[in-house]
């Protein structure tokens, strides 16, 4: 609490009032804040490969805490669980910062909305951006949450290896909601370091 | 011989250092001051009271109804919060925020406000984002 008060007492008549007060607050302010509904809340990477490169048959499950409305990642889709493939990833180069991996339509849906990873390392990928195509996406409703699996497809070219301890966040595509229209917002979700892919 | 009869010392009547207490109503908040913080000056006569009461008003810096709320979240427990929209007359101000699921209170703060916006990276506790039950903010400058 920034109250500063300046007191001079004065007890000659047996009450004491102060000759200054000064309150110097400008700002204040208090409030219950309306909480996210809807976010991922885990996301897990498992290596199906080489070891600390993302490549086929790498995986990367994302948990959500509510049933995603599906047709709000993709345009159409039925709201059912769905496994579907001739999705594109992309590895993008990230210069100095790290690197991008894009999870793009494809032939079972040209405008994909589910967002993007940020690689936890600037080293998987030092040139043109990498290629995944035929990658797959499979997507399980549970009685109140939402898993999506995605599999790496053939890269088009390998990727580098990164073998040290590394966190990636996903980052949702703002478009999604769940079946109550909650929008996805800007909620964030990390693995945990480790060796990724 | 005292004034009561008595034989003895007269007693002397001590000086009452009563708990002073210092009331500032500040746009509906109370601050009390116990008398034997430093604001209280020494050298109290032997009648003193010690009340002292005061009032100005602190108008707040907007409201919080439109601000958003995301989590950061790690294996579904928040590890950190953005807290964004926030009224940019609230831009410099402290901001203390508590997160809480009835059990557990996880706290970050104080936070500038900068662009009507703060981001606490960490909190004081670990709280699964599906046991939340509510989350606080207080805004201070």
């Amino acid at each position: 609490m920034v109250v500063a008060a300046t007191v001079a007492a004065v007890f000659a008549a047996g009450v004491a009032w102060a000759t200054n007060l000064t309150v110097t607050s400008q700002k204040l302010g208090a409030a219950t804040v309306t909480r996210p509904v809807f976010f991922p809340d885990s996301v897990v990477i498992a290596n199906a490969a080489t070891a600390g490169r993302p490549d086929k048959p790498d995986t990367i499950t994302v948990t959500f805490n509510r049933q995603i409305l599906l047709s709000t990642i993709c345009a159409g889709t039925p709201q059912t669980t769905e496994s579907a493939a001739g999705f594109l990833f992309t590895l993008t180069n990230g210069g100095a910062s790290n690197d991008i991996l894009s999870i793009g339509g494809g032939t079972s849906c040209l405008a994909l909305h589910f967002g993007s990873f940020t690689l936890g390392s600037p080293n998987y990928n030092a040139g043109a951006a990498i290629t995944y195509p035929s990658s797959t996406i499979a997507m399980t409703l549970g009685a109140s949450t939402t898993t999506v699996v995605l599999t790496f497809g053939t890269a088009s070219t390998p990727a580098t290896t990164v073998n040290t301890a590394t966190i990636v966040k996903y980052t949702p595509d703002p478009a999604m909601t769940d079946t109550a229209a909650n929008g996805v917002g800007t909620n964030t979700v990390s693995t945990t370091s480790a060796v990724q892919f | 011989m005292n004034p009561r009869g008595r034989t003895g010392p007269a007693q002397v009547r001590r000086p009452r250092f009563g708990r002073a207490l210092l009331v500032v109503a500040a746009a509906g908040l109370a601050v009390l001051v116990p008398a034997d913080s430093p604001a209280v000056a020494s050298g109290q006569g032997p009648t003193t009271k010690g009340v002292l009461s005061g009032a100005a008003t602190v108008s707040p810096c907007g409201s919080f109804g439109s601000v958003v709320v995301s989590y950061a979240l790690t294996s579904k427990n928040v590890t950190g919060i953005v807290i964004s929209s926030i009224p940019t007359a609230c831009n410099g101000a402290s901001l203390y925020l508590t997160l809480t699921n009835g059990t557990t209170n996880a706290q970050a703060g104080p936070l500038t406000v900068a662009s009507g916006s703060v981001t606490a990276s960490s909190l004081s506790a670990t709280v699964t984002a599906a046991s939340v039950t509510g989350l606080y903010i207080g805004v201070l400058g």
